[in-house]
């Protein structure tokens, strides 16, 4: 585990600063609770906050869970999503200039792997 | 830049409305040597890579925007490129 964070923040020489391990590129995720709150910031009204448990390409978890905004407004427990971070997080909203991270974009019908690949 | 091989794609009906009709791919990133470093990552194709194929990803807002023509899309990492050949001195 370990040592696959650390391969996995290196490419050619350079450290990814957005890497599978700090979660801020678009990755796969298994919706794993809510979050509710009635006190937020102005823009953020109406927007559902769910409990995102990032996982690898296999689905299997990796990292720890963070709290995401859904652009889709029908995510729920139990679904596989994708998800977006940064600030292209926040462009996904209505209105789009919103303190965010995370967003969910889509809910995943399938992903196909190839046999290889699906260790 | 980064870059990865593609090992799968995504398929999803419900999503935000930027991503109706375009193609995410599941790619592996790779060394220069093409062994897979461990991370994965999701990205938009804009060049029609297949599985299997060596591809060049950019994962940074502002030129996947440019790329897609669209100030406001919500996308952060997009394909821009199939590799034919890397070199290494």
């Amino acid at each position: 585990m370990e040592e696959t964070k650390r391969r996995a923040d290196f490419v050619q020489g350079r450290r990814i600063p957005f890497s599978i391990d700090n979660g801020f590129i678009m990755l796969l995720g298994k919706i794993i609770g809510t979050v509710v709150s009635t006190i937020k910031y102005e823009g953020l009204e109406g927007v559902p906050l769910l409990l995102v448990q990032p996982l690898d390409k296999n689905q299997n978890p990796h990292g720890k869970p963070l709290v995401a905004c859904d652009a889709t407004k029908m995510a729920g427990p139990g679904e596989l999503i994708y998800y977006e971070g940064g600030r292209e997080a926040a462009l996904a909203l209505d209105p789009w200039f919103v303190p965010v991270d995370h967003t969910i974009i889509g809910i995943v019908d399938g992903v196909h792997l190839t046999e290889e690949d699906k260790s | 830049m980064i870059i990865g091989r593609v090992v799968g794609e995504i398929y999803s009906t419900i999503n935000h409305h930027f991503y109706d009709g375009r193609k995410l791919l599941v790619i592996d990133l790779i060394n220069p040597d093409r062994k897979p470093t461990g991370g994965y990552i999701i990205a938009v194709d804009s060049v029609d890579a297949g599985v299997g194929e060596t591809v060049l990803v950019i994962d940074e807002g502002n030129s996947a925007r440019q790329v897609v023509d669209d100030s406001n899309a919500p996308i952060r990492s997009i394909v821009v490129g199939i590799i034919d050949e890397i070199v290494t001195g």
